[in-house]
């Protein structure tokens, strides 16, 4: 076991764990952040994508010896306090972008680099930043309406609202 | 809904508690998978009793507390289930009206205090004029029939043979619209999946094992590949379910692939009699050139058959 020492949404974290530990297993089970999901477990749906110093990256696929020293921005930290949702958040609500949910966490972290990376409302940009996070159920319109609607700076119902 | 008399032989129940400390809640064994059951449950039942949309709650679907309403398939939920809730919402306002003599909405709270609450278990009925006769197997398989219409523009690469969906325009009645944006989510998330049954998804078997077990080889539409989906949403009222819905999870499945089929016959002349359309299929058909058999694990060219 080796320790490491990384950043998770603002907080400094220390862990001696197995350095080919799953970063998403660091994340879910010995940092109880269970807000980014594991669905395939193999680099292919992009369900569990975290913001790897702000990339976007599979985090089953990282192995927790290559987070040592980074920051990892999780879903969890998008929300500013326990009662306001991040304005891609309240966009995803107000569109309809979220449906059984298990896509959602892993979709808002790649459309948040999109957005830090100044993406602007363009639906081709906007479906190509998002290419590597499958969704099974909405069809993915809703979901490009929502990341559309916080890059073109525009005001819509519920953005300032408390969360749910 | 379910077919012939399914519905009869399930006898539904859905029920609503006023508790003692004037809560309004909600109990069914109808799960939330994303469909939006939890949003349109409490929408049905605030408009019944006259009551906000927050005033009502949604008991958690556990066996322990929620009576049998049937499974959550068949895309009843809302038109079977959100029928009895609506029906026992009637009931219970009903119930506390007469004994109060004051509106619902003025006068639950106080009747909850001095009557410790009232429950209602709502029963499915069959719907009025519809009978189905499991001997002769006549009479009406379904009450009412949702309506779906698809347009579908594709492109067809005539040298790789690859299809790409363009833009769909999918038309769906579904009854009554009970949330506009929820209902549209169905429709969209149902036609590109038909979309993808059309175009690229195909569970392959060799000795009845999968060979296509997992997203790395069981392809379905990214965000890319997906169309635009514009959603058009048309009411035609089941007029024996008291809020007039009808089902809306399967029914944009149903269209989707005939109308990708259809476009590519009207791109290519050529008519795919299987799905999915894959490259393969639609250069066979558009050269009039049998499919080629994929070749064995290792053989770099096909093997003479004896």
């Amino acid at each position: 076991m080796t320790t490491y020492r990384f950043t998770v949404n603002t907080e400094p974290v220390e862990l001696d764990v197995p350095g080919m530990r799953r970063l998403l297993d660091v994340l879910r089970e010995d940092l109880a952040l269970t807000g980014t999901k594991e669905g395939c477990g193999e680099g292919e749906c992009g369900a569990c994508t975290v913001l790897l110093d702000g990339a976007p990256v599979d985090s089953c696929l990282v192995p927790v010896c290559q987070v040592d020293g980074a920051t990892v921005a999780t879903v969890e930290g998008l929300a500013p306090d326990e009662t306001r949702l991040d304005r891609l958040q309240a966009a995803f609500l107000e569109a309809g972008g979220a449906q059984c949910g298990i896509c959602t966490p892993g979709m808002l972290m790649a459309a948040r680099a999109y957005l830090d990376g100044r993406g602007g409302p363009d639906e081709d940009a906007i479906r190509d930043a998002i290419a590597g996070n499958l969704c099974r159920c909405t069809g993915y319109t809703k979901i490009v309406d929502a990341i559309a609607l916080v890059a073109s700076g525009g005001s819509f119902a519920g953005e300032h609202g408390a969360g749910g | 809904m379910f077919t012939g008399s399914g519905e009869v032989k399930l006898a539904s129940v859905a029920s609503i508690e006023l508790k003692a400390d004037g809560r309004i809640q909600i109990l069914t064994g109808s799960t939330e998978m994303g469909q939006g059951t939890k949003t349109i449950f409490p929408q049905l039942v605030a408009e019944a009793l006259a009551v906000p949309v927050e005033a009502v709650e949604l008991a958690p679907q556990d066996t322990a507390f929620v009576p049998d309403s049937g499974p959550t398939v068949a895309s009843r939920t809302a038109m079977v289930v959100g029928g009895l809730l609506i029906k026992a919402a009637r009931r219970l306002r009903a119930g506390v009206e007469m004994t109060t003599g004051g509106t619902f909405a003025g006068s639950y709270r106080e009747f909850a205090r001095q009557y410790g609450g009232l429950r209602i278990d709502q029963r499915f009925e069959p719907y009025p004029g519809a009978g189905f006769d499991d001997e002769t197997f006549r009479g009406d398989a379904y009450p009412a029939f949702g309506w779906a219409a698809c347009v579908v523009s594709v492109d067809v690469d005539l040298d790789t043979g690859e299809v790409h969906v363009r833009d769909v325009v999918a038309a769906d009645d579904v009854g009554r619209v009970i949330h506009p944006v929820l209902a549209e989510g169905q429709v969209e998330g149902g036609t590109l999946q038909a979309v993808g049954y059309a175009t690229i998804e195909e569970i392959k078997l060799r000795d009845g094992r999968y060979l296509n077990d997992r997203l790395a080889t069981y392809i379905i539409p990214t965000a890319l590949d997906a169309p635009r989906i514009t959603t058009i949403l048309v009411e035609a009222p089941f007029s024996a379910a008291p809020h007039g819905a009808k089902g809306v999870g399967e029914l944009p499945m149903d269209v989707g692939a005939p109308a990708v089929i259809a476009a590519i016959a009207d791109a290519t002349g050529a008519w795919i009699r299987e799905l999915p359309a894959s490259p393969e299929r639609i250069l066979a058909a558009v050269t009039g050139v049998d499919e080629a058999a994929p070749l064995p694990p290792g053989a770099s060219e096909p093997t003479a058959v004896a």
